[in-house]
This record gives structure tokens, C-alpha cells and sequence, in this order.
């Protein structure tokens, strides 16, 4: 690292030391290791060129109080520790309740990100493994608890869930190879001649691939709110929240993916499979057609179930 | 048409959703807790932002943590993006005016306003009535030289109540009949008045004049003509300044204005004790007119001269008035007329209804001369009791 951008961190440690409400009587020296992490993680890993001002900015916006106390636990400061476990074991508890189907588990869970913030679980190599050194103190401190807490039962269900899923695949792929065909499928084949039912789902197979192309072409933001919302079956409120912006704006957003979408699909159909405009509108009008007794299809078989 | 093939794709999407739904594609290295934190709060920079924003498009188990932590964490959302014209600072500072903040105060002070400045406007157009009414009952209340005027009556009280303080310029006599009101009773006067062969009238005319020319005193107390009566003679004299040689005089500023409002208070005065007389129960001497007529034409000054027949009447029905009002005294102060009826100064705006008793260096008295000085100048100037109409109100002021 450049001597300037060196002293730039020495210096914004200073800072945050200064502007902190209670620094625990933290010397710069301990702090520029961890601000120098976060910003090689955040800054310098995108752009090796970052600007002066934007890493003093970077440093400025650290959260300077949650910072230094989890620096201050990991010197094994008591009254950091304290103070730590009073001020967030209810954050603690409640994201662990949150994750969890049952108080029992809840507890136990909540035990598990205690264990691993004191660092009682050792590395491979020997030392203690502790989360504390993962946070940066760009979040809030709750907030990065809440999100250990959260990984921790993710992986943990995950774990447990494995032997049952593989299970529940055999059960579903044995389901899949009895069936006949599908309901839905099977309305559209009593309306469609043999021919003309094997064309449609050649027809449905180029337009999914296509789809799929196109979406995959999509940029970042605008394909993440695809998944949020057509993966995820998140509310256009709670894809927003996810990327920063009103539920109104996803909309809007949303609206020009589709019409994007619908343009590069076409676009893909002409251009890779042959097919003429003309055949591109109508496959798209047969298939919306097809999707709407599919999905009136799918409708009443949950009803009835 | 867009919004149908925005549906075409909407259905398309959601059967690839369920169908992609069912299989989580693996990810390689998945966000550690402070970046999926940092990305849920939406503090990363925009170059990592976009990096994780990918990682995330395609990890659902990320993105299924930090929607989870966007949820819990109360995520600051970036306000709406539409580009809305900015309005101008005058816009700006137009619409706060009219925020519901700033009307909460301002409608009821803006009515309060409104209420204040009607009740300006009814008041000044009451103010300007009365003055009207002034004018027609009692002449000259209101002239440029107010103060002048003002101190002038006030010197002529005093002369009249204390002659002796009268400076040596100014004969006794003189004094007495410069200081007589022109409705002066005659009773009072003959009390005070030195026979008319005592020092000779051409000196005396002449002061008269020189009072009359001085800065001009106000009407009611310009000796523009001071009737004398001497028992003895059954004499009116007279005595009325050259109009024109007014603006002769030095330091005096007479114009043709002044002249014509004189004349008009003149008239008014006239009309004013003639309507006294009326309404009095006192009789007049039947004789007071052709005395004053015969006095005038004794006199036969040049002055009188230039009077003019109409003026010579007019005072003669002054004189008259001023001869029937045998038990009253009248006086002119602060642009006020009074006349004094049982031992009260009664201001002759005053006709009947409530007044505000003050006493003389009562803390009410001292507050309401405060406000208004010219009140102090004729409480001053006549004593005792007396009931002054001031702006509407009438004040007894013991």
C-alpha cells in the first residue's frame, strides 16, 4: 500500500477515535489493521484507483462506537464485553427466535452466535475462530448480529434438511415419471391436434430458452429484481426495500424489464432460432393463452387439493 | 398493446420463476455477514454495491438472507426517482407561505388584519365626519398652525383670567377685548371692560390689528371682530383686520383660503349662536342688533369699510348671539369651542350621553394627555370642570 494511502488511514483511524462516544481507550494503531481491511474489501478490490477524499469519506461513515467495541472485545476488554452482551442480547434472541420454529431452537441458536462471537469454536489452525473480526462497521452492529444469526440458521437448516430433501426429490421424480402429462398440458392437447400440440411445446421451448437468454443478459439490478419478484415471489415493496428503492420505482422499473425482455426474446427467436416476426407475435399471443389455462389449471387443482 | 405483451412476458417469467424456483443454483463464495448487513442497509459503495447486486442476482441464498435482513432492519428506501421539475426558489418560497404550517398562523393574524383595518377605515371615516360636523359647529378646529393657534387661545385665557400679566405692549384694554370670545356675554364683558373713552381707540385698533396679523391665531380667537359693549354707550365696536394687509404684515402668511375659511367660520359661528339663541331660554336684547348695526355704522373705520355689507351682518348677528347668550361664556381652545354653562366648560360638540370621568393628575388623566396633548392644552387653558369631545368620546375632566 502507497505511504499516502497509509498515512490517509492513520489518520482517518484518528478521526474515528475522536469522533466516538466511548473509543475504550483504543490506541489508532489497533484500529487502522481493520479500517485498512475494510477498505481493501469495499474500496480498493473495485477500484485499485479510489480517490483520496472517497477513502476518507469511507473511513468518516464507519460506525464509529460499534467499531471500536468489537475491537475492544477482541483485546479481550471485560467491560466491552459487557456491555456487548447487554446492549445486544435481545437483538440476539429476537433475530434467533425469527429464524427458528421453535423457542427451544430459537435458544439454542441464539447460544450458538454467542459461542461464536467469544471465538470458542477454534480455527484449524488452533486460534479461536471469531466472528467478531468479519465486522467492518460499515453496518450497524445489530444489523450485522441479525445477519450471523440469520447465516448461522440458513446453514444449520440446510445442514438438517439435506437427508430430508434428498428424500423428498425421489418421492417428487417418482410422482413426475408416473404421471401421464401434465392437466394443463393436457387441456391444451385436447384442443390441439398431435402436430400442432408438438409444435406448441417446441414453440414453448425456444421461447423459455430465449427467455432465459434474455433475462441472463439483463444487468445486475434489473435481473435481481426479476428474481426477487418472479423467483422469490417478493411484494414489489419488499423487492424494492432489498435494492434501495421505492416500491413505486420498482414498479415502474419492472415494467421496462418486461417490455425489454419481450424485445430481446423476440429479438433471440428471429436472430438464433429463424423464426420469421410474424411467427414471433403469434407464438407469444398462443402461449399467453396457453399460460392462462396452465395457470387456471394449476388455480383449481390447488383449490381442489 | 404494450401493457398485453408486458403480460405475455409477466406469465413467461412466472413459469420460469417456478420452474428455476425448484432448483437453487449454487454459488461459489457466498456474502459473509457484513456484507450481506452492509448491502441490506444499503451503506456499500456503488462499485462494491454492484458487485454484491450481482453475486445476489444469481445466489438465492444470499439474496434470501438479505431480504430477510432488509425486512428486520428497517431499510432506509431511497425516496421516489421521478424526475419532477424543480420548482423555482420563488416557488419554493411561494408554497411555503401557504403550507399548512405557516396558515395555521397566518389566516387568523390575516383576519385579525382584516379586522384591524376595517375598523381603521370606519373609525378615520367617523374621524372625518366629525370633522365635518366640526367645522360646521365649531369653525377653525382644525388649521395648519395648530400649535400656534393653540398657544395663541391659550395666551388669550390668560390674558383674559389674569390681565395683569399682560405684557406692556398690550394695553389692559386692549387685552380685555382682544381676549372677549365674539359670543362673549356681554354681562361678562361690561365686568371687565373699561369705558370705551379710556385710551384711544386708534392705538387700541391698531395692537388689535397687529395681534390679528401676527401668526395667524385660530379663528374662533382672532380678534377679527371683538364687539365691546359699554353700557353706557350702547356702543358695538367693531374692530375687524384689513384682509389684505394681513398678508402685508410681516411674518403674517394670511391667503386668500384662510380668508375664505374665516369668512366660512365666521358664518358658522354666526349660525352656531344663532341656533344657541334659539334653542336658549334666554332672552336677547331686542335692541342688540341695531346697536351693533349702529355701532358699525359709528365706527365708519375703513376697515369696516372693506368688510363688505355681508360680513357687517354677520357680525351683527354674532353680536347679537353673543349679546343673547347673556348668562354663558364661550371660548375657543385647542381648535375646541366651549361655553361655559353653570361653572362647566362644555365642549359644543357635545350634545348628550356618557363621558369618561378623568381627574386632573389622576394616572387615567396623565395616560389619555399622554395620547392626546391637546386634551392637556384645554384642560390647561380653561379651569375647572369641563367636558371635551374627543375623537367621538366625551371626557369630563374634573
Amino acid at each position: 500500500m502507497k505511504p499516502e494511502t497509509e498515512k490517509l488511514l492513520n489518520e482517518g483511524a484518528g478521526r474515528l477515535l475522536a469522533r466516538a462516544n466511548d473509543n475504550r481507550s483504543l490506541a489508532r494503531e489497533t484500529l487502522v489493521p481493520r479500517i485498512t481491511a475494510a477498505v481493501q474489501k469495499y474500496l480498493l478490490k473495485d477500484d485499485p484507483a479510489t480517490s483520496h477524499a472517497v477513502i476518507a469519506k469511507f473511513i468518516d461513515e464507519l460506525q464509529a462506537d460499534d467499531l471500536c467495541l468489537i475491537v475492544a472485545c477482541e483485546r479481550s476488554d471485560e467491560n466491552a464485553w459487557s456491555d456487548l452482551v447487554e446492549r445486544f442480547t435481545a437483538t440476539v434472541r429476537s433475530a434467533a427466535r425469527s429464524a427458528s420454529a421453535n423457542e427451544d431452537a430459537a435458544e439454542d441458536l441464539a447460544q450458538s452466535i454467542w459461542a461464536e462471537l467469544y471465538g470458542l469454536r477454534a480455527r484449524e489452525d488452533g486460534r479461536p475462530a471469531s466472528k467478531l473480526a468479519y465486522y467492518s462497521g460499515r453496518g450497524s452492529l445489530a444489523g450485522w448480529l441479525r445477519a450471523v444469526v440469520a447465516q448461522l440458521a440458513v446453514d444449520t437448516f440446510r445442514k438438517q434438511s439435506k437427508l430430508v430433501q434428498a428424500e423428498e426429490d425421489t418421492e417428487l421424480d417418482r410422482l413426475a415419471r408416473n404421471a401421464p402429462i401434465g392437466e394443463g398440458q393436457a387441456i391444451v392437447a385436447g384442443i390441439s391436434t398431435p402436430e400442432e400440440s408438438m409444435s406448441n411445446r417446441f414453440a414453448q421451448t425456444d421461447m423459455q430458452q430465449a427467455l432465459n437468454s434474455a433475462v441472463q443478459e439483463l444487468e445486475a439490478e434489473d435481473r435481481l429484481l426479476v428474481k426477487l419478484y418472479y423467483f422469490d415471489n417478493l411484494r414489489l415493496r419488499e423487492a424494492g426495500a432489498v435494492l434501495g428503492v421505492h416500491e413505486a420505482t420498482a414498479s415502474r422499473r419492472l415494467t421496462r424489464i418486461q417490455t425489454d425482455l419481450r424485445k430481446r426474446v423476440a429479438k433471440i427467436l428471429v436472430d438464433e432460432r429463424g423464426w420469421t416476426s410474424n411467427e414471433t407475435e403469434k407464438a407469444f399471443a398462443e402461449l399467453a393463452a396457453h399460460l392462462d389455462t396452465d395457470l387456471e389449471t394449476l388455480l383449481a387443482a390447488d383449490l381442489r387439493q | 398493446m404494450k401493457q398485453e405483451t408486458n403480460n405475455e412476458i409477466d406469465l413467461l417469467l412466472r413459469r420460469l420463476g417456478r420452474r428455476d424456483g425448484l432448483s437453487t443454483p449454487a454459488a461459489g463464495d457466498h456474502l459473509d455477514a457484513d456484507e450481506l448487513n452492509a448491502y441490506a442497509e444499503n451503506v456499500l459503495p456503488m462499485a462494491s454495491r454492484a458487485r454484491y447486486t450481482a453475486h445476489l442476482a444469481e445466489c438465492a441464498r444470499c439474496r434470501e438472507l438479505v431480504v430477510q435482513l432488509s425486512g428486520s432492519a428497517g431499510v432506509v428506501v431511497a425516496p421516489e426517482t421521478v424526475k419532477v421539475a424543480e420548482p423555482s426558489i420563488l416557488k419554493k418560497f411561494l408554497a411555503s407561505l401557504f403550507s399548512p404550517m405557516v396558515l395555521r398562523y397566518a389566516a387568523p393574524a390575516l383576519g385579525l388584519i382584516v379586522v384591524a383595518v376595517i375598523g381603521l377605515v370606519v373609525l378615520r371615516r367617523n374621524n372625518s365626519s366629525e370633522r365635518v360636523a366640526q367645522v360646521q359647529q365649531a369653525p377653525a378646529s382644525v388649521t395648519p398652525n395648530q400649535e400656534t393657534l393653540n398657544s395663541y387661545s391659550g395666551e388669550f385665557g390668560k390674558q383674559k383670567t389674569e390681565p395683569g400679566a399682560i405684557s406692556g405692549k398690550q394695553a389692559p384694554e386692549n387685552a380685555k377685548s382682544v381676549a372677549q370670545p365674539v359670543a362673549a356675554p356681554t354681562t361678562a364683558t361690561t365686568d371687565t371692560l373699561q369705558p370705551s373713552s379710556s385710551p384711544d381707540a386708534s392705538s387700541s385698533k391698531r395692537e388689535q390689528v397687529a395681534v390679528a396679523s401676527e401668526p395667524p391665531p385660530p379663528a374662533k380667537e382672532a380678534p377679527k371682530t371683538v364687539a365691546v359693549t359699554d353700557d353706557k354707550q350702547q356702543e358695538v365696536v367693531v374692530v375687524e383686520p384689513p384682509k389684505g394687509a394681513a398678508g402685508a404684515t410681516p411674518g403674517a402668511q394670511p391667503s386668500a383660503n384662510r380668508n375664505f375659511e374665516e369668512q366660512r367660520r365666521d358664518r358658522q359661528d354666526t349660525d352656531l349662536a344663532a341656533d344657541r339663541a334659539t334653542r336658549g331660554n334666554r332672552k336677547a336684547p331686542a335692541t342688540a342688533a341695531a346697536r351693533s348695526t349702529g355701532g358699525l355704522a359709528k365706527l365708519g373705520d375703513s376697515e369696516v369699510d372693506r368688510a363688505g355689507k355681508t360680513e357687517s351682518k354677520e357680525k351683527a348677528a354674532e353680536a347679537k348671539a353673543a349679546k343673547k347668550d347673556d348668562e354663558s361664556e364661550t371660548r375657543s381652545v385647542g381648535g375646541r369651542r366651549f361655553r361655559k354653562e353653570r361653572g362647566l366648560w362644555i365642549d359644543t360638540a357635545y350634545e348628550s350621553g356618557n363621558t369618561t370621568n378623568l381627574t386632573r393628575g389622576s394616572e387615567q388623566y396623565r395616560a389619555l394627555v399622554g395620547d392626546e396633548p391637546a386634551i392637556k392644552t384645554i384642560a390647561d387653558a380653561l379651569e375647572g370642570e369641563i367636558i371635551v369631545v374627543w375623537k367621538g368620546r366625551a371626557y369630563r375632566i374634573r
